[in-house]
């Protein structure tokens, strides 16, 4: 049995189209499934529970971000996979599993290719993979080394050379009891798949070294970490800037299976 | 896990890394190599092995596996295998180890005592404290 799960205000309503094609696939497929359309995010905490039963194999949430967010927090402990139909404003999670599009999402629903991830949460929000904590600037050079028009804006504007990039000056606490101090140029956060990784997060961190131009590495792990900067830094989750520091970033301590495109199925995961 | 005087430089993936120009004050609980190029303060415990590198400034105890001195540390140190110090490293604090090595140049101002290790036999291999000084500068 799959449980279906939509949220109205998904993408103003574009939720039914996917809806549709979802349950005309599991028709096709002789899939039993149980459809849950919810008015609003505040009525998934009544309903979910009552809706999941020890026959739910796969749970299909169609919706973006802030849907799947509410439903992670109340999916309970045992391992459900989840699969997510991206019809929402904003599908970073979903493009992070490889899919960013409903004929993805028919395609991984059908191919059932599930990785154990660890989440993390800033906030009230979810995140899966990676994230970066950058001055603007810095992460606008990322593109600069990418050819083309934006490439050749940049390189107009005099964004050219390495030593161009910010470094602001920030204090990190990393679990609570350690406190780092220095000028970060870039922070990257980095959740460990692997159950066994106890404390969840690798964190980079990268700051400006002593010769202009030069840079140092610093690593850590850690399940916690709170980061202050002189000014306020955006945290960016794929493309999306999803919360501005100060922030604190947790790794949650369980991974959960998830249903991903084939596509990025990488050979160091685990495999649900 | 031993290392050759060749791999002092770095480790190839320390668990942890805290680089030059930075300072870091707290508890360091490690489950792997650390490497610590800049300034720490606090309490480093870790299973693996510690690198403190040329230039590094520590304020703190050290717990691991087997230490590498480049740099300077105030604090004891506890090493269940084996404390190197290298020329440009000095030491002000109590060590213990199971083996002990200062290069030329190394310093140690402190007591040092040796671990009794498991292959040790304690009729043959006496306990003994030193206290080694260098000249400082």
């Amino acid at each position: 049995m799959y449980l279906l799960l939509a949220n109205k205000k998904s993408g103003n309503g574009g939720y039914l189209g996917a809806q549709k094609k979802v349950e005309s696939q599991l028709k096709k497929l002789k899939i039993r499934y149980k459809t849950v359309v919810v008015e609003d995010l505040s009525q998934l905490q009544e309903i979910l529970p009552g809706s999941l039963s020890e026959q739910t194999k796969l749970v299909i949430i169609m919706g973006g971000d802030s849907t799947v967010s509410e439903i992670i927090n109340l999916i309970p402990r045992r391992h459900i996979p989840l699969a997510i139909v991206p019809v929402g404003a904003s599908n970073t999670l979903s493009t992070s599993l490889g899919i960013d599009s409903v004929r993805k999402a028919l395609e991984a629903i059908k191919q059932s290719h599930s990785l154990n991830f660890r989440l993390g949460r800033i906030g009230e929000k979810f995140f899966l993979g990676s994230l970066q904590i950058a001055p603007r600037k810095n992460i606008l050079k990322k593109f600069i080394r990418r050819p083309g028009a934006l490439h050749q804006l940049l390189n107009v504007l005099g964004f050219t050379e390495e030593n161009d990039l910010d470094a602001i000056p920030a204090e990190i606490a990393l679990d609570y009891k350690l406190k780092f101090s220095g000028e970060i140029v870039s922070l990257v956060i980095k959740l460990e798949n692997k159950a066994e990784e106890k404390r969840g997060m690798l964190v980079q961190i990268i700051t400006r070294g002593e010769k202009k131009g030069d840079f140092t590495e610093h690593l850590f792990h850690a399940s916690s970490l709170t980061i202050k900067a002189e000014t306020s830094l955006p945290v960016i989750f794929g493309n999306d800037t999803i919360a501005t520091t100060p922030a604190t970033i947790k790794a949650l301590s369980r991974t959960l299976p998830m249903v991903v495109s084939k596509e990025i199925i990488p050979s160091n995961n685990e495999k649900a | 896990m031993a290392k050759h005087r060749a791999d002092f430089a770095d480790f190839k993936n320390p668990d942890t890394l805290i680089g030059f120009g930075v300072s870091v004050e707290g508890t360091l609980e490690a489950e792997g190599d650390v490497q610590i190029n800049g300034k720490f303060k606090g309490r480093i415990t870790t299973n693996g092995d510690v690198i403190i590198g040329d230039g590094a400034e520590i304020r703190s105890d050290i717990d691991a596996q087997n230490v590498y001195v480049a740099g300077e540390v105030h604090g004891d140190i506890l090493a269940q295998e084996k404390l190197e110090i290298l020329e440009t490293g000095r030491v002000l604090g109590n060590v213990e180890s199971s083996a002990l090595s200062i290069e030329p140049g190394g310093i140690l101002k402190g007591k040092s005592s040796m671990l009794e290790t498991s292959e040790s036999t304690p009729s043959t291999t006496p306990t003994y404290e030193v206290e080694e000084e260098g000249e400082e500068g």
